[in-house]
C-alpha cells in the first residue's frame, strides 16, 4: 500500500509536473532551456490549471464539487502532460532537438566549487530533515490544512467552516485561492490523509521547487562566472535557516508554513516572477523567441491568485515596479505595455472578487 | 500622515526583528549600485528595491492598502517583495569575486574570506529558525499533537455514523479538525484567538481562568447538540461531572474526555 501511495505521490508530484512544463519549452530562448524550467514551469502551469477548473466548480455545481473537479483536473492534468510530450516528440521529429541540460554540471568542475556544491545540497538536506522531524505550530493551519481536510473528506468545496464543522454560503474570501483544494486533489489522488501530505510530504516538493527558481536567478546573475552559483546557493539556503528574525518574514514562511498558500506565493511565486523578469529584461541581444517566457510569467500571475488572493495584488505591484524601471534604464514605454498584459490574469481575477463580493 | 508613517515605521521594525540582517541587505544594496554595471539588473535589484522600501513608508501606500485589502496586519507582505536575500547573496558573491581578481597573490584567498564572513555575517545577524518557540519534535506524520490523536480515536464517529459535535479545551481546538473532520467543534480557531476578539458563550465557560461551571457549560452544550466534552487537565469544575449524568469515557494525558447521554436523548427525541 506504502509503496502505491508513494508511486502515486511521484506521479502527480513529479511526473505529471515535469511532463506539463514540457509545453513552453520549444518557445523559450535555447541556451535558457534546462531540468529545472521544466519543473518549475510545470508547477506554474499546473496550478493555474487547477485555477481554472476549480473555481468555475465551486460557482457553478452545487453537490459534491470536488467530486467534480477532481475528475475533470485530472483529465486536463493528464492531457496537458501528454500535450508536452506530444509537442517535445514533434519537436525533435522536426529536427530541433529540445536538449535539457543536465544541472549542475559536475565534469570538469574544480574541488572548491564541488566542494561548495556539497555544502549546499547538505544545506538543503538539514532543511528537509527539520521539516520531516520537527512540527510547526501555526494558528493558520487550523485554516488551511483543515480546508483541504474537509475538501477531501465531504467532497464539497468552501461550504463548511474549517474551524468548527458548521455549514455557511460560500466563503468568496478564500474560495479563489483554491491551493487547499490542489492539496486535498493530491491527497485523493494518492490516498493520503491531508495533514500528512500538507506537513511531512509537500515540504519534500516545495523547498526543492523554491530552490530551483534561486538556482535559475543565480545561473542567470552568474551566468559569465558559473563557477560562484554554488557560493550564491549556499548563501541563500543559508538566509532561508537564519532568516527567522521575525514570524513575518518570508523566511520564516518558507520553513514554517511551506505548505501553506501564502508560503507557496512569498516563496515561490514572487521569486520566480523575479527570475522570469530578470530572463525576459536581462538579456544582451534580442532573443529569437521571449514567447514562452511572458507566457510563464502570466501563469506566475496566475499561481500568485492559487495561492493567495493577495498575491495577485502583490505581483502585479512587483511587476509594474520591475517594468517602470526597465521602461526608465531602456526608454521604452512597450515594457509597460507589455508587462500590463502579462497582468491580464490578476486583473480579471480582482474583478471576479469584487463581482462576487458585491 | 505622521501617524501613518510612524504605523509603518513600527511594522518595519517587527518585521526585522531588532537584527542585523536588514543591515546586511543596505550594505549588499549600497555596493551594488556602484558595482553593478549592467544598468538592468541594477534597475531590478538596486532601484526596484529602494522604490518599493520607499513606497512602503510612504503613507498613501498603507491608505490604498488599507482600503484595498481591507485590513492593514498583512501590510509587512508588501517587504516579501523586495529581494533581500537574493540582493544579499548577489551583492556578497559579486564582491568576494571581485576581491579575488584583485591580488594576483593570496587573492583567491582573500575572495573565499570574504565568503566565510558573509556566511558568518548571515548567522549572526539572523535567527536559526529550528530554535524557534513554535517548533517541537514530531510525534507522528500528521505533526499535530499525539494526545489530540488519541482523544479524536475516542470520540471519533464510525464510518457511515453521523458527525458528532464536541467541546475542546481552547490549547487543542487548532488540531482537532486537521486530524477528522468528522468531529464538529462547538467553537473553534476563531473564538480561542486573541486578537480577533470573539465572543462565544461555551468559549467564555471553558475559558474561565480557574474553574469550569459545569451546569452552565452543560446547559449551552445540550442546547447545541454536543455530546462531548473534552474538559482542561489544568483548571477546576465546579461539580463532578458524573452528578449531572455524564459518562467519562478516558482520560488522555490529564484531560478527562465525557460522553453527555442526556445530549443524546435529547437529539434522539429532536431528530429521531
Amino acid at each position: 500500500m506504502i509503496i502505491v501511495k508513494g508511486i502515486g505521490l511521484i506521479f502527480w508530484l513529479l511526473i505529471v509536473p515535469s511532463c506539463i512544463g514540457l509545453i513552453p519549452v520549444r518557445w523559450i530562448p535555447e541556451e535558457k532551456r534546462n531540468a529545472g524550467v521544466v519543473f518549475t514551469g510545470g508547477y506554474l502551469m499546473m496550478l493555474s490549471l487547477c485555477w481554472l477548473v476549480t473555481v468555475p466548480c465551486i460557482l457553478l455545481v452545487k453537490y459534491y464539487s470536488f467530486r467534480t473537479m477532481a475528475v475533470w483536473f485530472t483529465a486536463l492534468s493528464l492531457l496537458a502532460a501528454a500535450l508536452g510530450v506530444g509537442i517535445t516528440v514533434w519537436t525533435c521529429r522536426q529536427g530541433k532537438w529540445v536538449s535539457l541540460r543536465p544541472e549542475p554540471d559536475f565534469s570538469g568542475m574544480a574541488l572548491e566549487v564541488k566542494i561548495e556544491w556539497i555544502l549546499f545540497f547538505l544545506l538543503i538536506f538539514w532543511q528537509l530533515y527539520k521539516a520531516f522531524t520537527l512540527a510547526s505550530f501555526d494558528g493558520d493551519d487550523a485554516e488551511f490544512v483543515a480546508q483541504s481536510l474537509v475538501t477531501q473528506q465531504s467532497e464539497t468545496m468552501y461550504l463548511i467552516k474549517p474551524y468548527t464543522g458548521g455549514t455557511t454560503s460560500l466563503d468568496i474570501r478564500h474560495s479563489l485561492a483554491v491551493m487547499p483544494v490542489w492539496v486535498a486533489f493530491i491527497g485523493r489522488r494518492t490516498g493520503i490523509h491531508t495533514t500528512i501530505l500538507a506537513h511531512s510530504i509537500l515540504p519534500f516538493v516545495l523547498i526543492p521547487l523554491t530552490y530551483t527558481v534561486y538556482y535559475e536567478i543565480g545561473g542567470h546573475l552568474f551566468k559569465k562566472k558559473r563557477e560562484y552559483l554554488p557560493a550564491f546557493m549556499a548563501v541563500m539556503a543559508l538566509l532561508q535557516i537564519f532568516g527567522n528574525v521575525s514570524i513575518f518574514t518570508n523566511e520564516t514562511f518558507f520553513l514554517t508554513r511551506t505548505w501553506q498558500g501564502k508560503a507557496v506565493a512569498a516563496n515561490f511565486v514572487i521569486p520566480a516572477t523575479i527570475w522570469l523578469l530578470l530572463w525576459i529584461f536581462d538579456r544582451e541581444e534580442e532573443a529569437e523567441t521571449q514567447a514562452g517566457l511572458w507566457a510563464l510569467l502570466c501563469l506566475a500571475n496566475m499561481t500568485a491568485g492559487v495561492c493567495t488572493s493577495m498575491g495577485t495584488f502583490l505581483n502585479v505591484i512587483l511587476v509594474a515596479a520591475v517594468a517602470f524601471w526597465m521602461m526608465v534604464a531602456e526608454r521604452k514605454f512597450s515594457i509597460l505595455v507589455k508587462a500590463g498584459f502579462a497582468c491580464a490574469p490578476n486583473v480579471i481575477y480582482m474583478f471576479l472578487y469584487l463581482f462576487l463580493h458585491v | 500622515m505622521y501617524g501613518i508613517f510612524m504605523e509603518s515605521v513600527v511594522i518595519f521594525k517587527n518585521y526585522v526583528g531588532g537584527r542585523y540582517l536588514i543591515v546586511l541587505f543596505l550594505l549588499a544594496l549600497f555596493y551594488l549600485l556602484f558595482a553593478e554595471k549592467n544598468k538592468r539588473r541594477r534597475a531590478m535589484l538596486v532601484y526596484m528595491p529602494i522604490s518599493l522600501l520607499l513606497a512602503f513608508f510612504f503613507p498613501i501606500t498603507r491608505k490604498a492598502f488599507v482600503r484595498l485589502m481591507g485590513e492593514g496586519d498583512t501590510y509587512y507582505r508588501i517587504l516579501w517583495l523586495i529581494p533581500m536575500g537574493i540582493v544579499i547573496a548577489y551583492g556578497g558573491v559579486k564582491l568576494a569575486g571581485s576581491v579575488s581578481g584583485r591580488w594576483e597573490k593570496g587573492g583567491q584567498w582573500a575572495g573565499r574570506l570574504t565568503l566565510v564572513l558573509l556566511a558568518a555575517a548571515v548567522m549572526c545577524g539572523g535567527t536559526y529558525v529550528y530554535a524557534s518557540q513554535y517548533m517541537s519534535k514530531a510525534e507522528n506524520p500528521y505533526h499535530i499533537p499525539q494526545k489530540v490523536i488519541d482523544i479524536c480515536d475516542v470520540i471519533a464517529p464510525e464510518e457511515g455514523e453521523e458527525r458528532i459535535w464536541a467541546v475542546f479545551p481552547t490549547d487543542l481546538v487548532y488540531f482537532v479538525r486537521q486530524y477528522d473532520t468528522d468531529i464538529q467543534l462547538l467553537y473553534g480557531r476563531e473564538m480561542v484567538e486573541p486578537k480577533w476578539q470573539y465572543a462565544e458563550p461555551v468559549h467564555t465557560v471553558m475559558n474561565h481562568p480557574t474553574t469550569i461551571d459545569i451546569g452552565e457549560l452543560l446547559t449551552l452544550t445540550r442546547e447545541r447538540n454536543c455530546t462531548y466534552i473534552v474538559l482542561p487537565y489544568n483548571k477546576e469544575v465546579s461539580e463532578n461531572p458524573e452528578n449531572f449524568g455524564l459518562e467519562l469515557l478516558d482520560t488522555i494525558e490529564g484531560y478527562p474526555i465525557y460522553y453527555d447521554p442526556v445530549a443524546a436523548q435529547i437529539i434522539e427525541e429532536k431528530f429521531g
